[in-house]
């Protein structure tokens, strides 16, 4: 029976997503809220929520909550037994701790059974992967990125510096490949107002490389966590699924990350993401390895002065020696709330549809709200390609990319990690081994409790089922 | 005469009644929960961990905590800056805006601005100013010759960063309830005063600060409760970093509640922080009240 | 007091321009940051003369209902002030005018309840709300709010219902005034300028209060103080959104602060007269 209805709402929803007007609405007198955030993927959509009432007679209200308290209120509202909210908007780090504790529907079978309507073959598998827990789709993604480089292009361009560079450094200036050259060009551009660079005196200050090390919104984890992937190393050991980012490539990492203190900011300490890619926004910077989520503004004039002065450039990261490290991947995703009715579940799926739609999706690009996207037809388009010219780095770094950690403990780590990482860049803490030891003891100290199974079963990342054949 | 004032206080008793009745149902739930949870293993973000009852565990994690420990000392320290110059602040700038001066009301509404901007946008504003590279701090520091600091990004000036934002934002307080009292108080003893040839500071130091001591201390015991709860700014300046050099209590309440999820921890932090106000306040309570019965 | 004389007055202008200066410039930060445009929101050093841009308050009123956040704080804030004025005063009356031994322990009651830490009850106040339906309404925030009030108001007043004069009160009651007619017509209006002060002291504290208004609110009674936060999204901090949010909602604080500044007035000249 329950079958046979959701069968009935599919064939109507088909229908009317195929424009048949003479279709009733299927959802008509459904109401459906969004928890969600006032970030590009969400503002791009609230105003045109009309159009999907129109289309399926659901009536959409996104609400938009601060970043900082989001996931308190989500994981408030996921256990209550009655939803508030239907749609939750959720960062793709979240997923493995809202999925352990339930709270989100399980799309798999959904976006199988709609396989051929949603494209399912045109989004990046990872980041279908990203959304995923045991297995399960439990979320699906609405804004996809990466962790790339953004360098000013004009500078690396400019044969006098190249020269420059060559003569100091030994080999061709260029987007680097590993963390050491990487460096170099950190400080090669590390340079004072009044200095020349490009042939031109520096209006500001230039710096080498601008990271986060803020504790603010966990930022500095945000900055390790792909420096330590890329360094080789990984969250959890394989043997018993404890914290293991004590070992030889987690202390490069930080100790890393320390080494280019002399070439940020000043303000390192307190840098948040914003602040950060600020300087690379504004021309101060020559180089930031970053989320691609910002990468949009740095060939906006109207955002970003590097569109008026310079160049921005982007390429894959860097990895560590050179060695085919893959890529840091993330996904900004919609889900279901578990607790929602058959009716609400299909048109709240009706509406993920809908707002993940390749139309809507080349609307957005084409209106200027691309930022980064999912869809390989969208990211390899030409035209698009040609305006946003990180696309190209966003579909071909994603073929060999690693997702985000999606531990059901991940806010414990990030915290952690965040406190005692600062800790030893602030100079309070004094090797990275400490640092890092006193973050994984303390994580360690929670996992203990769990039985070797379980802590082996989170850190299982079982391919997404939605994509078995 | 006796029958008037017993008939007085059980009118007074009605309307006593009615504010703790209200009070008890709103805050009762409430407090049973807290106390409830502080006795448990509870979790709310991970349902799948046994709510089961750990007795004192709680409590006993929270007093060996090393963390929690360092939270009260870095509380309390933030409250002795911020309350002690709150305090000289408010007052002094009351007796400016309490002069017989035109423009003077003006002023006063002005200066009340800071209180009305939300601690957590008040931390973004200050942000604005602390940035090391691209604040204004130290560009008009730079202006007079003086080189900046790095106002929220060194262990050394965080603290006084977080004080700092605070004072701004809550010396108006003391100063418009300091303010309100200097209007009420009664004239009779300064023209005493002023006939006996007194200056205005011995006027100031013996007759009005006497008197104004009832309202200063009513305004400095919710302005200690208050910063011994501060928690908006930090939240956004600098979410307790440099390294933990400005983590508070509330903060440590915030992250066991919250971001670890150990509801049970963070009502017993709640508790003992609860107690230790308690104790600070009600040592403040006796010596004022000594101070009361040597007045009269 | 008396007048003071031109050389006190001159001394007085300068402190007070000082004190002006220091607490004012950060508001004219937020004034002049929500016209910046975002490209120069940061530059060292920061920009001070720039062509103003009026798209932060725009996008504030055309890309969300804002008005209608406004309007939820303010019924929230002025419901709170209300109730919170009105038994907080009675409260503290009585406790001033009670001589009892036991009464310092009420009043201390009442006073512990401001200083447990309100991260532990949001959750409990969410359950509670949750199971009346009162989630998101304005109602749900006054009543948390008020809770919070009351204990302020009631140690304000008490502070200054303990300096008015028994005396007074005793010679109106002599004149054939009843209890509760003494304290309307004689006592209440000797401390309004407490009153005033918490007044003041309420609507500010609902006005800005930050974690309960996220927690217990959606979009159909989100306060302000969210709706500008909101602003802080993953991908950016909108600066210039949240500095033009953040000035528009001074207005109406300034507003009822300037309201009761004739109170503070009116005290003043009522302690004249006594």
């Amino acid at each position: 029976m329950g079958r046979m209805r959701t069968l009935a709402y599919a064939v109507a929803l088909c229908m009317a997503t195929a424009g048949a007007a003479m279709a009733e609405k299927p959802f008509e007198g459904v109401e459906l809220k969004m928890l969600g955030i006032g970030d590009t993927s969400v503002t791009r959509l609230a105003p045109i929520v009309g159009e999907f009432e129109a289309l399926t007679g659901a009536k959409v209200q996104i609400d938009m909550f601060p970043y900082p308290g989001l996931v308190d209120k989500i994981i408030i509202e996921a256990s209550s037994d009655s939803p508030s909210y239907q749609l939750l908007w959720v960062d793709s780090p979240w997923v493995g701790m809202l999925g352990e504790a339930g709270a989100l529907v399980d799309l798999t079978d959904l976006a199988r059974r709609d396989a051929a309507d949603i494209k399912l073959d045109d989004i990046i598998p990872i980041q279908l992967q990203e959304n995923t827990w045991q297995g399960q789709l439990l979320a699906f993604p609405a804004s996809g990125m990466t962790w790339l480089n953004q360098y000013r292009a004009d500078l690396f361009e400019n044969p006098g510096e190249q020269a420059a560079f060559k003569a100091k450094y030994g080999y061709d200036l260029a987007a680097p490949t590993t963390w050491d050259q990487y460096r170099d060009i950190a400080e090669f551009f590390t340079r004072k107002k009044g200095e020349n660079a490009g042939g031109k005196p520096l209006e500001n200050d230039l710096y080498g490389a601008s990271q986060s090390y803020s504790r603010v919104q966990g930022a500095i984890t945000h900055d390790y966590f792909p420096f330590m992937r890329s360094f080789g190393g990984d969250y959890w050991d394989p043997q018993t699924g404890l914290c293991a980012m004590t070992g030889e490539p987690h202390i490069k990492a930080a100790e890393y990350m320390k080494s280019l203190i002399p070439f940020n900011p000043p303000d390192y300490l307190g840098l948040m993401w914003d602040i950060q890619s600020g300087y690379m926004e504004r021309g101060e910077a020559a180089q930031a390895a970053y989320w691609s989520v910002r990468s949009v503004r740095l060939t906006n004039p109207a955002e970003a002065r590097l569109a008026e002065i310079g160049k921005a450039g982007f390429a894959a990261n860097p990895t560590d020696g050179g060695k085919p490290e893959p890529t840091y991947t993330g996904a900004l995703s919609f889900a279901i709330n578990a607790k929602v009715s058959d009716k609400e579940k299909e048109a709240a799926w009706a509406f993920i549809k809908w707002s993940t739609s390749e139309d809507l999706m080349r609307r957005f690009a084409t209106e200027g709200n691309g930022v980064s996207q999912f869809r390989k037809a969208i990211l390899a388009d030409p035209d698009l390609q040609q305006k946003y010219p990180y696309y190209k780095v966003l579909l071909d770094s994603q073929a060999n990319a690693k997702r985000r950690i999606f531990h059901p403990f991940y806010q414990d780590v990030e915290e952690t990690f965040g406190v005692e990482l600062n800790k030893f860049m602030a100079g309070e803490t004094a090797t990275a081994a400490e640092a890092l030891t006193t973050a994984c003891n303390a994580v360690n100290s929670r996992l203990k409790m769990f039985p070797v199974e379980t802590r082996l079963r989170w850190i299982n990342d079982v391919p997404a089922k939605v994509l078995a054949d | 005469m006796a029958y008037q004032a017993t008939r007085n206080r059980r009118i007074f008793v009605l309307f006593l009644l009615p504010v703790v009745a209200v009070l008890f149902l709103t805050t009762i739930y409430p407090m049973l929960y807290a106390g409830w949870l502080s006795f448990r293993n509870y979790d709310l973000a991970k349902p799948f961990i046994p709510r089961i009852f750990v007795g004192w565990a709680n409590y006993a994690e929270i007093l060996s905590s090393g963390t929690f420990l360092h939270a009260l000392v870095t509380t309390l320290k933030l409250m002795a800056m911020t309350l002690s110059i709150q305090l000289v602040l408010g007052v002094g700038i009351a007796l400016l805006v309490t002069q017989r001066l035109p423009g003077m009301g003006v002023a006063r509404t002005l200066l009340l601005i800071p209180m009305m901007i939300s601690p957590v946008i008040v931390g973004l504003v200050w942000l604005f100013l602390y940035f090391p590279e691209l604040g204004y701090l130290n560009y008009f520091l730079s202006l007079v010759g003086l080189s900046g600091v790095g106002w929220i990004t060194t262990t050394t000036w965080a603290l006084w960063a977080i004080a700092i934002a605070d004072i701004w934002q809550w010396t108006p307080f003391i100063m418009m309830g300091t303010a309100a009292a200097l209007h009420s108080l009664s004239p009779e003893p300064y023209e005493a005063a002023m006939i006996d040839g007194n200056s205005r500071w011995d006027v100031f130091w013996r007759v009005t600060l006497p008197q104004l001591k009832p309202v200063l201390i009513s305004l400095m015991f919710l302005r200690a409760i208050d910063a011994f709860k501060i928690y908006d700014i930090i939240f956004v300046l600098t979410k307790g970093g440099p390294g933990d050099s400005t983590e508070v209590l509330s903060m440590f309440i915030y992250r066991e509640s919250f971001t670890f999820w150990r509801m049970g921890m963070g009502a017993a932090a709640s508790f003992v922080s609860l107690a230790i106000i308690t104790v600070l306040v009600t040592f403040f309570f006796k010596s004022l009240n000594r101070d009361r019965s040597a007045l009269e | 007091m008396n007048k003071p004389s031109t050389r006190q007055a001159i001394l007085v202008y300068l402190l007070l321009a000082v004190v002006l200066i220091v607490f004012l410039t950060p508001i004219y930060l937020v004034a002049s940051s929500s016209v910046k445009p975002a490209p120069i929101m940061f530059q060292k050093p920061p920009a001070f003369f720039f062509t103003p841009t009026w798209e932060h308050y725009h996008v504030l009123f055309t890309e969300r209902p804002f008005l209608k956040f406004i309007g939820n704080s303010l019924i929230v804030a002025l419901g709170s002030t209300a109730i919170s004025l009105v038994f907080g005063s009675l409260a503290a009356y009585a406790i001033s005018r009670i001589r009892h031994r036991r009464m310092n322990d009420v009043a201390f009651w009442i006073l512990s309840l401001r200083m447990f830490p309100p991260i532990t009850v949001v959750v409990p106040y969410y359950i509670i709300f949750k199971t009346a339906g009162l989630l998101d309404t304005p109602l749900a925030l006054i009543i948390v709010y008020s809770t919070a009030n009351i204990p302020l108001v009631v140690w304000l007043m008490k502070g200054f219902f303990d300096e008015v004069p028994s005396a007074l009160e005793e010679a109106a009651m002599v004149d054939g005034y009843g209890i509760i007619e003494t304290f309307w017509r004689v006592t209440l209006p000797l401390a309004a300028p407490g009153l005033a002060v918490s007044a003041v002291f309420c609507f500010i504290f609902s006005w800005n209060e930050f974690l309960f208004a996220l927690m217990l609110t959606g979009s159909r009674a989100q306060t302000a103080t969210v709706a500008v936060m909101s602003f802080w999204s993953s991908d950016a901090v909108q600066w210039g959104r949240i500095m033009a949010g953040s000035f528009i909602i001074l207005i109406p604080g300034v507003v009822f602060v300037l309201t009761c500044q004739r109170w503070l007035v009116r005290g003043l000249t009522m302690g004249s007269v006594k």
